[in-house]
């Protein structure tokens, strides 16, 4: 196995592994109680 | 197969996933009980089934490209999965309530496509297939962190923003499509010059930004408590966009690679 593997496929576990734990996770207050967020129900 | 091929014949791809009424309340919405309510968690486990089953599919193209050596065997499985893929998005964008069905078949149907694509790309540059997962999961991983903390704030510009600019990478994917039955296409977009390589960075911007349209979809959905099936169109969204955003960085690497 050679650094390619070695480099990108700890990419692939970090990146995953990210999603997986902070996927779960509510967005920050920042985030969450802004005004000037999406309005998705209106699309 | 010359080492631009495989970019001329796989590189049309386009995220054809406009959200126009992806988060319109319906009847069900407001009435929706708590145990029957969309869910962060739901979502992120059901975009884990939806790679495992493209990873399975994939798997199946990319073994037996390799087994055989010979590209034309997964020819076949490769179309049906591209256009199988593609019914599937259509029928999910319009029937959300099928997600659940439709969803999954559709990630099985992009393995197909997806593992026999890679296996063409890796036969040409080794070595290529690990470097785009990477990129496009530490993008996915990065992107959310950066949502998640509030770096990222999208908003009503920032949305029709990035529609407007991937209706205008799918258009023009589209019209090089069709001069394609002429003999002729859209040079830049499969150059491996500069301007070609800079076109594939501004694609893979579009791409990862859309994941951010994604996660603030997901998010809000789940806030508002909306209705289960969502947690499927969620994932289904999010696998459309990361599918996009690995073929483009696979592109893009690739011609970087054919300038060597």
């Amino acid at each position: 196995m050679g650094w390619n593997e070695l480099f990108f496929g700890a990419l692939i576990v970090i990146g995953l592994g990210a999603f997986f734990f902070f996927g779960r996770l509510r967005a920050g207050k920042t985030q969450r109680e802004r005004q000037n967020k999406i309005r998705w129900r209106k699309h | 197969m010359s080492k631009h091929n495989a970019l001329t014949t796989f590189g049309r791809s386009g995220n054809p996933m406009f959200r126009g009424e992806a988060f319109k309340p319906d009847a069900t919405f407001a009435e929706t009980e708590a145990s029957g309510r969309m869910t962060l968690a739901g979502t992120v486990n059901k975009t884990g089934i939806l790679l495992v089953l493209c990873l399975v599919t994939a798997s199946f193209t990319w073994n037996i490209f390799f087994g055989t050596g010979d590209p034309a065997a997964v020819s076949g499985l490769l179309w049906i999965g591209l256009i199988g893929g593609l019914i599937l998005a259509i029928i999910t964008i319009f029937k959300r309530q099928w997600a659940g069905v439709t969803a999954p078949l559709y990630a099985l149907a992009q393995g197909l496509a997806l593992g026999g694509i890679s296996a063409k790309f890796e036969a040409q540059y080794p070595g290529i297939v690990i470097q785009a997962m990477g990129l496009t999961f530490g993008t996915l991983g990065v992107l959310l962190l950066a949502y998640k903390s509030g770096l990222i704030k999208p908003t009503e510009n920032f949305r029709l923003m990035i529609v407007a600019a991937t209706g205008g990478i799918a258009l023009l994917y589209l019209v090089s499509f069709v001069m394609g039955f002429f003999g002729s296409s859209i040079g830049f977009i499969h150059s491996n010059g500069l301007f070609g390589i800079g076109f594939s960075l501004f694609v893979v911007a579009i791409a990862a930004l859309n994941l951010v349209l994604d996660f603030d979809f997901i998010e809000e959905a789940a806030e508002q408590g909306a209705p289960k099936y969502l947690e499927w169109y969620g994932a289904f969204s999010l696998m459309m966009t990361l599918i996009w955003l690995y073929l483009e960085i696979l592109r893009l690497l690739a011609k970087l690679r054919s300038r060597n």
